[in-house]
């Protein structure tokens, strides 16, 4: 392996490659899907390749490869120098990487249970006795999936690094979709996207409950169907966990990441509301509002040990005590503002290059129980589980659907209300916030299905946050 | 490039291994390049090539998936057997009615190599004129040129055997002032037919005649959509409505609706993969022949897409729009196409006292799917309509809107197509509707 990697070093480097980092990736994914009583998939992936990034005349090149050996190394790496030769015509500026980074290292997922070693037929008996379950009236489409993953990495920079990671993934969740006369509802379990997922072994998936959980899960699908619609309202709002998880990726994470403030991603997903000059001192939200950027999280759907950089795995504050302090940062894009990468520079495969991704996105836990939140809240809708997101090419105007909405009655939740959207403007929104739940009520959530870049990309990323108040609100129906 | 000989081998290789009662083998090969600029520069430029087996196992009706990229002797058959494995470790699928039978496929034009072969010069060539046209107008140019050849071969058990090469290139780009942007794609099946110039032409155009947007109010406007806006429309009614698997659970608004008039009678919808100017393909994922699908034919609901799966519950043929195995979601529409109308944009503009002309839309996502109510924003180049008129450019917009009702009574169609390309290769012209719901402003 080392060998594979040097040669794709040595040959970028006799060709004029000032930098040169190769990665070689190994991953093997099994994914198990029911429908409806039946086995829909049952999949194993098992790729291997290898990327070859480099710098020539200040401008970058790469080319991924799944002809993982020395001949295929020694060939990516000639495709790579031509690319960046052909970039290096058209260069804004050489590109500056800062300090170098040397680490040799090795990085495991802290995990109890294989997940990619318990048997498939375990596996397939959970999904479906979790499926059968769900079974009741009006409940057309019953869906349990399960993924496990196990990503063997290995780095290496013409700077010295040599890193080697193994990355554990467990996840898993449940669906309901009920349907009748033309109203169609959803429930999802414990999180929507079809899972929740965590860098953990699969005591992750069994701490889960999937078949305790799923008859709630169904019934709640089918009450959804005859609740009334909810009503449009400016009023005050408590974001259930999974739903602020998605709020923080949306609003926090994707404008805090540098290269999309820089303009890198302008044709494609878009910009940022919070440009460089407003470090420092843009109030993003309330006094009470803090979030980081931690790679270090144990869980975490964005942990690791080393970024693709191979710059350490770290926490840094992007949000502190309300205000915009920080993004997230490759080497290169840390170095325009005379920074240091906070190791956010990440790839989906060896196929891809690394892009300044999020890593666990953050809120901080508050001092409230959630029982006095709901006491100290009577009228709020409470909302929960994100069913349709939309926010703007800067990041500023949002709205989000959720799969259920309580009115807050005596302390409790009371009404639920079908089909509620909320929509607003990030600033204000975080402005309004006045109260988050303490750390007992905090929890990770994971997100695998982050895109961005072209070609395409998805990563897998992280959020902690505990229930949250927000003040004025725009409540309607998504009708 | 993998070649028809070297795949069907491979293919060959894999249903010569015993123990499954039917074996599908699918080989995806891609060769792909993509020279990505912002701020006038090229800023990402890559290159990527693999090739991944997948292999479907059928065992007493049980059905196991396995893919890799590993085409030694052993690596092929350590897929088949990972693929053998989970099939029998799962209960038999009692609707599942078998692999696809034989059929003749449609003829399509030959590989264009040049497109295939294109090199990261000629790639950084066309994208220096991109950003030298928009740094001549002091704009700034971002987006992306790629280049690739793409080829499928799928054989199954029954005698299913087919291979299709094929290239592709697309452009895209925003052109951004100030305060202001405009959007050009373009798509072909060959380098020498991609229009470049035009797209940038139009992003150029927009981000120019947009500069110094004014706050209009969020209400109920009519609206003339460009066709990259158009493509939204049939984007999220084919994510949600045209295949057969929404139609049978209930979620599709064509449920129990066909032969049922269910938009304008404006409104015609075809799928054709087999329309040679735009990206065609002979056989879906599982081998089954590729059919002309119609789905709307003067607003009354005529069909939707089916696969082999789907078809036999139904009682009938597949229309061949399958997605490699194993495929929960079911068949999808990708290559659709909104038959033009008669009436220019300028009419269409002409038509109205006072709306938005709308460029495209972002970020958009569907509320609820019954009536595909879907929210989104505006994006790139949005105009105030008065008097029938451009007056002059708007904020962005946020809106919330029943695409459903949006194509039903008073649309007009436009009458010259464009290929649009976010959600596949669509054929869209511009279209007038009504009555659209603008739920929200930015004016921070």
């Amino acid at each position: 392996m080392r060998e594979i990697l040097e040669r794709a070093l040595n040959t970028a480097q006799l060709l004029g490659a000032g930098y040169v980092d190769a990665r070689l990736v190994a991953t093997d994914e099994e994914s198990i899907r029911t429908r409806n009583g039946a086995v829909r998939a049952v999949q194993r992936s098992q790729t291997t390749g290898l990327g070859v990034r480099v710098l020539v005349d200040g401008a970058w090149g790469f080319a991924g490869t799944s002809s993982a050996d020395l001949k295929g190394a020694e060939s990516a790496a000639r495709s790579a120098v031509e690319i960046a030769k052909a970039s290096a015509s058209l260069k804004h500026r050489a590109v500056d990487l800062g300090t170098p980074v040397v680490h040799r290292a090795t990085y495991v997922t802290p995990h109890q249970k294989d997940p990619l070693s318990v048997s498939l037929e375990d596996k397939v008996a959970l999904l479906l006795a979790a499926d059968a379950a769900m079974e009741m009236p009006k409940v057309a489409v019953r869906q349990a999936s399960l993924v496990s993953l196990r990503r063997k990495q290995v780095f290496a920079s013409s700077e010295g690094s040599y890193i080697e990671q193994e990355i554990v993934e467990a996840g898993g969740g449940l669906e309901a979709l009920a349907v009748d006369q033309g109203e169609v509802q959803q429930r999802s379990y414990p999180n929507s996207f079809g899972r929740n997922q965590a860098t953990a072994g699969y005591e992750f998936v069994e701490s889960m409950d999937l078949v305790g959980q799923a008859p709630r899960v169904a019934e709640e699908a089918v009450m959804l169907l005859t609740a009334p619609l909810c009503p449009e309202e400016e009023t005050t709002v408590i974001l259930g966990p999974t739903q602020l998880a998605l709020q923080v990726h949306e609003s926090c994470g994707h404008p805090t990441e540098l290269d999309r403030a820089l303009g890198s991603e302008a044709a494609y997903a878009g910009t940022s509301f919070l440009m460089p000059d407003m470090l420092g001192d843009f109030r993003y939200g309330s006094d009470i509002v803090n979030l980081v950027a931690d790679a270090t999280v144990p869980g975490g759907l964005g942990t690791f040990g080393y970024d693709d950089e191979g710059v350490p795995a770290q926490c840094s504050y992007l949000v502190r005590d309300g205000v915009f302090v920080g993004y997230l940062m490759s080497r290169e894009t840390a170095a325009t503002l005379g920074m240091a990468s906070n190791g956010a520079m990440r790839a989906s495969g060896w196929d891809r290059i690394p892009l300044v991704r999020m890593t666990n996105i953050n809120l901080e836990p508050g001092d409230w129980a959630f029982d006095d939140l709901l006491a100290d809240s009577d009228g709020a809708l409470y909302l929960e589980m994100n069913k349709s997101w939309s926010i703007d090419d800067k990041r500023l105007n949002f709205q989000f659907g959720t799969e259920v909405a309580y009115r807050v009655e005596g302390g409790r939740l009371g009404t639920l209300y079908r089909n509620a959207v909320y929509t607003g403007i990030t600033p204000r929104f975080w402005g309004d916030c006045d109260a988050i739940c303490n750390r007992d009520h905090w929890a990770m959530w994971g997100t695998a299905n982050c895109g961005k870049g072209q070609p395409g990309q998805v990563a897998h990323v992280g959020h902690g946050v505990a229930p949250a108040r927000f003040r004025r609100v725009q409540v309607r129906p998504g009708t | 490039m993998l070649g028809k000989e070297r795949a069907r081998t491979i293919l060959e290789q894999v249903l010569a291994l015993g123990g499954a009662d039917e074996t599908e083998a699918l080989l995806l090969a891609d060769e792909a390049a993509l020279t990505r600029f912002a701020q006038n520069a090229i800023h990402q430029n890559v290159a990527q090539q693999d090739t991944v087996l997948r292999v479907r196992a059928v065992l007493d009706g049980r059905v196991g998936v396995a893919s890799g990229n590993d085409l030694s002797r052993e690596g092929v058959t350590a897929v088949f057997d990972r693929a053998l494995q989970a099939a029998r470790v799962q209960p038999p699928d009692p609707q599942f009615a078998g692999l696809p039978q034989p059929h003749p496929y449609p003829t399509l034009p030959e590989l264009e190599e040049a497109t295939a072969s294109v090199t990261p010069a000629a790639r950084a060539e066309f994208v220096g004129h991109a950003c030298a046209k928009a740094e001549g107008s002091h704009l700034v140019a971002a987006g992306a040129l790629e280049t690739g050849l793409r080829e499928v071969a799928v054989a199954n058990s029954n005698g299913v055997l087919g291979y299709h090469a094929g290239s592709s290139a697309e452009f895209v780009t925003v052109i951004m002032g100030a305060d202001s942007s405009g959007y050009g794609f373009a798509l072909a099946n060959t380098l020498s037919d991609l229009d470049v110039e035009a797209a940038v032409a139009r992003a150029v155009d927009k981000a120019l005649t947009g500069r110094a947007p004014q706050v209009f109010p969020a209400g109920h406007y009519p609206v003339v959509l460009e066709p990259d806006a158009t493509a939204d429309l049939l984007g999220s009614m084919a994510y949600t409505s045209f295949g057969a698997l929404q139609l049978e659970e209930g979620s599709s608004f064509l449920t129990r609706r066909l032969g049922q008039p269910v938009l304008s009678s404006a409104v015609t919808i075809t799928d054709d993969a087999l329309n040679p100017a735009i990206l065609p393909m002979p056989f879906d994922f599982e081998g089954s022949p590729k059919t002309r699908v119609s789905i709307i034919d003067g607003g009354v609901a005529t069909g939707v897409v089916h696969d082999t799966y789907t078809a036999s519950r139904a009682g009938t043929q597949s229309t061949g729009h399958a997605f490699p195995a194993p495929n929960p979601y079911g068949p999808r529409a990708t290559h659709l196409s909104l038959a033009p109308g008669t009436a220019s944009v300028s009419d269409l503009v002409a038509s109205i006292d006072e709306g938005l002309l709308i460029t495209r839309f972002h970020y958009t996502r569907v509320v609820r799917r019954p009536t595909v109510t879907v929210t989104g924003m505006t994006r790139d180049g949005t105009f105030l309509i008065r008097d029938g008129e451009i007056a002059h450019p708007v904020r962005n917009l946020r809106f919330t809107q029943s695409y459903v009702q949006a194509l039903q009574d008073g649309c007009v169609i436009g009458a010259e197509q464009r290929l649009c390309g976010e959600y596949g290769p669509y054929l869209c012209p511009a279209v007038y509707i009504p009555e659209f719901h603008f739920t929200g402003v930015t004016d921070f």
